[in-house]
């Protein structure tokens, strides 16, 4: 591989791209998970289900 | 947690989320446009809660 396959894991990522992409997938998770509940709050404004 | 990107490929688990999330978001606007309380937001004229 290009950088020289040392990782020895399945996905083969190092243990560095790892914590770094997974710093990125939970910011990405995280501005999911606002506007999901932003747009609950907005439907329970509108028609509240219970 | 982060060492489940040494297990599972980012690429394909990214592919394999976004999918699934796109499947669930689907049925669950289709559910909820199939019930009697909010299934009238496409085809109904701007009314306030119902009563």
């Amino acid at each position: 591989m290009a950088n020289g396959e040392r990782s020895g894991s399945l996905s083969g990522l190092t243990e560095n791209e790892a914590r770094e992409f997974h710093k990125y997938f939970m910011q990405g998770f995280l501005y999911f998970l606002g506007l999901t509940i932003i747009a609950h709050i907005l439907i329970w404004i509108w028609r509240p289900w219970f | 947690m982060w060492r489940i990107w040494l297990l599972f490929d980012p690429r394909r688990a990214l592919i394999a989320i976004l999918a699934f999330a796109f499947f669930m978001v689907l049925v669950n606007h289709f559910v909820q446009l199939s019930t009697e309380r909010y299934g009238s937001w496409l085809n109904e004229p701007a009314q306030t809660s119902i009563q």
